[in-house]
């Protein structure tokens, strides 16, 4: 729905750009772009794509569509599988997974090329296979998402962690094990433990990053977290039995404060309580027949408002065609060696559609320079003085600058305001590229 | 004579006295109302509201309810129409705190005591005479739904409180102080030990649910963009203080009224120690709801005052009762004839003078002729894409009378750059420096300044200090209470 509304022909989001344009070009272990350069966190979710594309013959685009349209399906009927298994009614389940396809989580996860959408899957399947006791196929499911990146290793291996300290039972030790080694493995290539957000925490921005309905792009929903209280009431019954499900919300919420991509297993946990709510509010004898008919309608209507206007809003999302034709102008006019400066959410397109060098993009997973990047990069956009800007140019060997509408607004608070002054009164700004929301403007050395 | 014949006296009194001030001037006494109108006008020719105002903030969405728009856009086409309709609309208080009171004491003079407390509790005059204000519908239906409420054993009255509750929650966000009174009931019942029915814990959660999703709706946009400022109004951070203040009792008191105050806090003592009926409970829950928001800040002051002199006013009726029993134990028994009346007189007394005062006040505050022909000036002068810089307080009167873009006004959800523009508004009357006034008219490409009494009180200047500069500023219209310049060199 959403790639139909959307009246851009570009992929939607930030990291789906990074695993395009590795899935066009051969695995290494240096990825010479992102960062100007840098060892990448492993992540075998390109390699797929360039797989399913017979080595790129078959555009990437349209096999990591495909791919990702594969897996939401695979996803939702192993989730279903799951709800049935433990609830045994179909009603139950199916509505479980009608909330959690309708979830902001679960349509972000695959209308993007994200790192996610392979590792849940895989941990459902291994939930799934706990419940009928298959645990190979479960220890293998939860060691196949460390082949995704390091956080969803993060998070199978507290899952893995939950279980086995709730249950006192040992049969995912292996995967635990496997898991770990990974995961050290890949610090220690790196030599950095950077894994988590440096920036504060903020108790107003975190809520909104985890709410759907406050702005967050992949946060919960508040109905489906009001139904999912009721959910928690009708569990509250055999609280003992069902302890395990409640520390993985504490679990999981705790740690999506600091890595949000948590948010997405968070979702079908959600989604499986919500519906059960619905279940407990069916169930209760209400007095009043009016108010339960409306309570229910107000809601299923939270849900579905709730629901669409997210996809409102992923219709509409960033990059833009307007932005693509500049990074396009941007490959033709520069340098192969060109190094492009921009704000963190933009290195990625910078990367894949000018295949330019950028100063920083959004995959920061084991970069060890980023806290000094941030601060030179609140250093260059906040000054005026060009001695001070020229210090961070020549640092990272800046040639070009790209900037958009959006960046103007969170950066600077007029048209003369820091860098922007420079960059209209500098002589050695140059601006080549101009349309109504981006400009770019070349260093003359 | 019966009780509900003196109330309706009461009522038609209280209106009387609301249109008799404003009918004094066909102006407003706030520059929202004159925001209010211009969307009225727009419902009225276009049957649709403000969605995008090119000349708020020179610029800018607007958020936020359109009911009251729709509401009043029919009656506007009667002269004085708006005036009177919100006239009665507010003073229907007077009835429904009458009938709140009924469901507290059987005293019918307690009952009438407390009705006329509502209609004139001073800071309900300030607050919502002469002004357009969505409090005017929306504080009746509060208190209606509460009523409602208490009497849900009835299938009409919950049929009420649903429907009030709808057209509440769409018109105003004071619907959350309904759904947060009503959780706090269940609490204080639970802490009291009193049995709430199924059905009225059925219609609490509806309420919550109900109340959520439609604000939600309306203020999302609002959550994303303005994030947790949106509590707040997007208040610029310097004015914060003034709508969201700490509570003084003192401030309370003045506000509210005296008797009000002390009867209604020995109706709310008995609420606590010996009274534990619903009705005591149901109002005990919006007090203290109301102070609880108000304690941490999250509530305009000014607002939260308003409904609790109003909840205080309902309780005021257990407060006469008691006193009045009180003092037929005692010798003045024996004067009882002359004791109730003169208790009522100094009720009214204590309240009609100072609500006399306050409208007197709330009347000062409109727009003068003389300011009018200052922004009629600028009107037929100036041209459709100049900015007039005006104090925020004033900026709906450039856009609505004058027709021109401001720099700000009131209207500050959704604005742009708030904190900047005020402090640079700030800076625009009060710096001596020419210079950094320049940097201001530059950025806001300010053509004009509008400079009236009411801005010399706010920044407290009696002059823009640098605007002698002839070079640079042109007196262009001057009366006894505006001046207008035009701006020559940015």
């Amino acid at each position: 729905m959403v790639l139909i509304l959307r009246p851009h022909t570009t992929p939607i989001g930030d990291e789906t750009y990074l695993f395009l344009r590795q899935a066009k070009a051969q695995y290494t272990m240096e990825d010479q772009l992102s960062f100007s350069g840098r060892i990448h966190s492993f992540n075998i979710l390109p390699q797929i794509i360039r797989w399913l594309s017979l080595n790129g013959s078959v555009q990437v685009g349209i096999i990591a569509n495909l791919l990702m349209i594969v897996l939401g399906a695979l996803t939702t009927l192993t989730f279903f599988s799951i709800v049935k298994t433990l609830k045994r009614t179909r009603t139950i389940a199916f509505l479980a997974t009608i909330i959690f396809v309708l979830s902001p989580a679960f349509t972000y996860l695959f209308v993007t090329v994200n790192k996610n959408a392979f590792p849940l899957l895989l941990l459902l399947i291994s939930m799934d296979s706990m419940l009928k006791e298959n645990t190979r196929r479960a220890n293998l499911a939860l060691i196949a998402t460390a082949a995704f990146g390091i956080i969803p290793a993060i998070v199978s291996l507290l899952s893995i962690a939950i279980y086995v300290l709730l249950k006192k039972e040992k049969k995912l030790w292996l995967a635990g094990v496997i898991i770990g080694t990974v995961i050290v493995i890949q610090m220690a290539l790196a030599r950095t433990s950077h894994i988590i957000q440096d920036t504060p925490i903020r108790f107003v921005q975190t809520l909104q990053t985890m709410l759907a309905d406050m702005g967050g792009i992949f946060g919960l929903n508040i109905f489906a977290i009001i139904l999912a209280i009721f959910g928690f009431v009708y569990l509250w019954k055999e609280k003992y039995k069902h302890s395990i499900i409640y520390i993985t919300i504490i679990v999981f919420s705790i740690t999506s404060i600091f890595i949000k991509d948590t948010l997405f297993y968070l979702t079908p946990l959600i989604a499986a309580l919500a519906a059960l709510g619905i279940e407990e509010i069916l169930k209760i004898r209400w007095e009043i027949r009016l108010i339960e008919n409306l309570t229910l309608l107000v809601l299923i209507t939270g849900l579905l408002f709730s629901s669409f206007s997210h996809v409102k809003a992923l219709t509409v999302a960033q990059p833009t065609d307007e932005i693509k034709e500049s990074l396009e102008f941007l490959k033709e006019q520069s340098n192969q060696s060109a190094v492009v400066f921009s704000d963190i959410t933009k290195g990625n397109w910078i990367s894949a559609i000018a295949e330019r060098k950028n100063v920083w993009d959004s995959n920061t997973e084991l970069v060890r320079d980023i806290k000094e990047r941030n601060i030179d990069f609140k250093n260059l956009t906040a000054t005026r003085k060009i001695k001070e800007a020229d210090k961070v140019i020549e640092k990272y060997g800046i040639t070009h600058i790209w900037i958009d509408a959006n960046m103007k607004k969170k950066l600077w608070k007029n048209e003369e305001d820091g860098l922007l002054f420079l960059l209209t009164y500098g002589k050695d700004f140059k601006k080549i590229y101009e349309s109504e929301n981006t400009q770019i403007l070349e260093i003359e050395r | 004579m019966k009780s509900y014949k003196l109330v309706l006296g009461v009522f038609i009194f209280v209106v009387l006295f609301r249109v008799f001030f404003m009918l004094q001037t066909p102006e407003w006494s706030d520059s929202n109302s004159y925001y209010i109108l211009k969307n009225i006008e727009n419902v009225k020719e276009k049957y649709a509201h403000v969605v995008y105002d090119p000349l708020s903030y020179s610029g800018r969405e607007s958020v936020g309810s359109p009911l009251l728009y729709y509401i009043l856009a029919p009656v506007s086409v009667i002269p004085y129409g708006i005036k009177i309709l919100t006239s009665i609309m507010i003073a229907t208080l007077v009835l429904i705190t009458y009938l709140a009171a009924k469901e507290i004491t059987k005293d019918k003079t307690a009952q009438i005591v407390a009705a006329s407390i509502s209609g004139f509790t001073p800071i309900i005059i300030r607050e919502t005479l002469n002004k357009i204000s969505p409090y005017t519908i929306a504080l009746p239906l509060l208190f209606f739904a509460l009523y409602c409420f208490i009497k849900m054993e009835r299938g009409f009255y919950l049929n009420l409180f649903i429907l009030t509750t709808a057209i509440l929650a769409v018109l105003h966000p004071l619907a959350i102080l309904l759904a947060s009174g009503l959780a706090v009931y269940l609490l204080l019942a639970a802490v009291e030990g009193i049995v709430v029915t199924k059905a009225k814990k059925e219609v609490i959660l509806f309420t919550i649910l109900f109340v959520s999703i439609i604000e939600l709706a309306v203020y999302k946009e609002a959550f994303i963009i303005n994030g947790v400022n949106a509590i707040w109004n997007n208040t610029p951070m310097v004015i914060r203080g003034e709508y969201f203040r700490n509570i003084e009792i003192k401030d309370i008191l003045v506000q509210t009224g005296i008797v009000t105050i002390v009867l209604g806090g020995i109706g709310r003592f008995l609420a606590i120690t010996k009274e534990t009926s619903h009705a005591f409970l149901t109002f005990s829950s919006t007090i203290l709801a109301t102070s609880t928001l108000l304690f941490f800040k999250v509530m305009n002051f000014n607002t939260g005052v308003t409904i609790l002199g109003i909840a205080m006013a309902t309780m005021a009726a257990a407060g006469f009762e008691r006193t009045t029993q009180y003092l037929r134990l005692t010798k003045a028994d024996k004067a009882k004839h002359i004791i109730k009346p003169a208790i009522v007189l100094a009720i009214l007394a204590t309240l009609i003078v100072p609500s006399y005062t306050q409208a007197e006040q709330a009347m000062a505050q409109a727009v003068t002729p003389q300011e009018k022909e200052a922004l009629l000036h600028i009107k037929t002068t100036a041209a459709a894409h100049e900015v007039v810089a005006a104090s925020p307080e004033e900026g709906h009167y450039i856009t609505s009378i004058a027709e021109r873009r401001n720099v700000m006004d009131t209207n500050f959800m959704l604005a742009p750059e708030i904190n900047e523009r005020y402090n640079d508004l700030t800076r625009l009357f009060t710096t001596i420096s020419g210079k950094r006034a320049r940097e201001v008219f530059r950025e806001y490409n300010v053509s004009l300044i509008y400079f009236s009494d009411k801005t010399k009180r706010i920044y407290n200047e009696s002059q823009i200090p640098y605007i002698d500069d002839q070079d640079c500023f042109r007196k262009i219209k001057e009366t006894d209470k505006a001046t207008v310049y035009r701006v020559k060199c940015r």
